[in-house]
């Protein structure tokens, strides 16, 4: 345990000092929305309806935030072959990649952090809306998201074109994860009053936490 | 363990990439201790050896021990008993090198107060620069962090895979001295190596290992030990 | 000898299919003869799904074993099997115009078919990209193993949203209403594509085979 908060803090300590990956995330995220806003101009959309598109663009948002930020997560670790210091140490390699979970889950919410009010802002939210579903929802997609990106960033790595072949591996994996977190965001959003069917994103987390944690030596070891 | 384990122990290891294999049943043994040499051409299969004794990488089959610890059921064991060193230098570029060996020494469970990580760093000659972050350091000051990095958690075993390289006259004495502190403290070092001079200097045992097997040993003060060198790796080894 | 025997059966077998699919089912009362594509496009969504469960399967065991047979299974059937996930969805395209005027809908089988489409892509772009052919093999394992853990959850997710947003179903759903004849013919249809599918897997396996042979003798040659 104590290792892994160990790998955790100085991961925040390097990314505090350098201050770029969770910054880029954020800007990343208002871009896209800003984008979404010209791009849905065409189709006229009476204002009334704008609401309803909140959940996909919060999504969309943070799905290429997550993308980013583990990319610059990963280049951190390949930098100097800071990763072999690691694979060196007395830890498990399921608990090394545990670590990077972790670390990976709390840049991207705090990107997440500031989408969604961003969102609220552009999309005419309703601030009384129950902020407490919302709020879950958008923590169990983005482990989800820590949980297969990480591996996955890990897998890509070895590749020539490693920035690439991130998005290419993750996003089919992760689209029933985006599925079942924009639907669920919708219902949090919604006027009913309706808990969201989270069992899906719940699933997801799980079972890919497993696999993962269960496979990562063959990803790091030759 | 006891004082007759050896430190290093490797039986019939083999290491397949696809088809090819890189070693073809290395057996190998190395006394506590007792400072160690392996030469070989590239592609020979030194480094594959000495990643497959870091627990790095994992051997195709056959069974490697460390200090008594097998690599295949207890490699964090075997992880907390070796100080391995290329030439990356693993060090985080955004921390000073006071707070990466802090923090290596937090990882590795030592709880190390900083003024003994100050004082290992001042013994490697970086006293006056503990507050820099790395970002601006030369490579001869990064494989001095390096260096105070691997000695970090007192390892009973170094395995060194061509430190030398790109390392200035200084940093090449510093290494030395530090080895042979090593030596005369108890540990056991295996160390590869291109350069003949420097990888006999301090070495009792040489080995040579050609397409992936020990193709001989010998003691390192031994003229049979050039010769031998001189065979395999200068003209092109045995056909 | 298997091969002998696949080499007339396969053929046969498709002859036999065409048969049954063009003559012998009863015409659709709806559709008309369009929908006859439904035999192999059925089958073909069904035979990528096999594939799929091989390359699970083949990574699973390669991932346990290490032995380089269970891997070359794994990627052989995954760009077989990108092959007929892409029939698959080339006939529903071909199919939808024109009955429904439209080329695409996202109606959860097609859906299903194009991520699964989709997942076997990016397993074989990160086979081409892998420089080191020993850390390919262990990489392509795990995104198949994750690949086909991934299967069944988006099966459960896009049924579910579908479920909530109802759109025409393009294979008319199975069991509205289909002739026992026509069951007959699916069934011809589906084991005629099967074998073809082994017969490609097979084919594969033994082109892969002798490229590593050759391989393994030309680094024995160069470090001679």
């Amino acid at each position: 345990m104590k290792p892994i908060f160990t790998l955790v803090l100085k991961d925040i300590a390097i990314e505090l000092r350098r201050k770029e990956s969770v910054g880029a995330m954020i800007m990343f995220a208002l871009l896209v929305m800003i984008v979404f806003n010209f791009a849905i101009e065409a189709a006229n959309m009476d204002p009334a309806v704008r609401p309803d598109l909140a959940p996909g663009v919060l999504w969309v948002a943070v799905t290429l935030a997550a993308i980013l930020g583990l990319n610059r997560s990963l280049a951190i670790d390949l930098d100097n072959d800071s990763l072999q210091g690691l694979l060196l140490a007395p830890l498990s390699r399921g608990s090394l990649y545990l670590s990077k979970v972790l670390s990976n889950f709390i840049f991207i919410l705090v990107a997440d952090a500031i989408a969604l009010p961003l969102v609220m802002v552009f999309y005419d939210l309703d601030p009384d809306v129950r902020l407490f579903w919302v709020a879950l929802v958008v923590v169990l997609g983005t482990f989800g998201f820590a949980v297969v990106g990480t591996i996955l960033a890990m897998v890509s790595s070895h590749t020539r074109m490693s920035e690439v072949m991130l998005p290419v591996l993750l996003i089919p994996l992760t689209i029933p994860l985006i599925l079942s977190s924009v639907a669920a965001t919708a219902t949090a959003l919604g006027p009913d009053g309706e808990a969201p069917n989270m069992n899906l994103i719940i699933g997801f987390d799980i079972i890919f936490l497993v696999i993962s944690y269960l496979v990562f030596d063959f990803v790091v070891e030759e | 363990m006891s004082s007759t384990t050896p430190a290093l122990s490797a039986r019939g290891i083999t290491k397949n990439y696809g088809y090819f294999p890189a070693l073809s049943g290395v057996d190998l043994d190395v006394p506590q201790g007792v400072s160690v040499t392996l030469f070989g051409r590239n592609g020979a299969g030194k480094t594959t050896f000495l990643k497959i004794a870091a627990t790095l990488a994992r051997a195709s089959s056959g069974t490697l021990t460390v200090c008594g610890f097998d690599s295949g059921e207890a490699p964090e064991s075997v992880r907390r008993s070796i100080g391995f060193l290329s030439h990356n230098t693993y060090v985080y570029r955004d921390l000073t090198p006071l707070e990466n060996l802090r923090f290596f020494s937090r990882l590795y469970g030592l709880d190390q107060t900083d003024r003994e990580i100050a004082a290992l760093l001042e013994r490697v000659g970086l006293g006056d620069r503990l507050n820099d972050p790395v970002r601006a350091f030369s490579r001869g000051l990064l494989q001095r962090v390096g260096i105070a990095r691997v000695m970090l958690h007192s390892p009973r075993v170094l395995l060194l895979d061509e430190p030398y390289t790109g390392l200035d006259a200084n940093a090449v004495g510093l290494l030395n001295d530090l080895l042979d502190e090593a030596v005369s403290g108890g540990r056991t070092v295996v160390l590869t190596t291109h350069d003949l001079e420097l990888g006999l200097r301090a070495a009792r045992e040489a080995h040579i290992i050609d397409r992936g097997r020990i193709a001989y040993s010998g003691l390192a003060d031994r003229p049979e030990t050039r010769e031998a060198y001189r065979r395999f790796i200068r003209t092109g080894g045995e056909s | 000898m298997t091969d002998r025997v696949l080499n007339v059966v396969t053929p046969l077998s498709f002859v036999t299919a065409l048969y049954f699919a063009f003559v012998y089912a009863p015409t659709e009362a709806t559709m008309g003869t369009v929908q006859r594509i439904f035999y192999f496009h059925v089958s073909a969504g069904i035979t990528s799904y096999v594939a799929f469960i091989v390359v699970g399967v083949g990574s699973l065991m390669y991932l346990y074993s290490r032995d380089p047979k269970w891997d070359r299974l794994a990627y052989c059937s995954a760009e077989v099997g990108v092959l007929f996930a892409g029939i698959n969805i080339l006939m529903g395209m071909l199919w939808a115009k024109p009955i429904w005027g439209i080329w695409w809908t996202w109606d959860a089988r097609l859906t299903l078919q194009l991520l699964l489409a989709l997942i076997f892509v990016s397993y074989l772009m990160l086979g081409a990209y892998v420089a080191d052919p020993m850390k390919r093999a262990s990489l392509q394992a795990v995104v198949g193993l994750l690949g086909a853990a991934d299967v069944p959850i988006n099966y459960m997710a896009i049924r579910w949203w579908r479920g909530q947003h109802p759109e025409p179903v393009i294979a008319g759903g199975e069991g509205s209403g289909l002739d026992p004849d026509m069951y007959i013919a699916l069934g011809v249809a589906f084991v005629a594509v099967i074998l073809l599918y082994t017969y490609l897997l097979r084919k594969r396996l033994a082109i892969e085979a002798s490229h590593e042979q050759i391989g393994y003798l030309e680094q024995l040659v160069a470090s001679r």
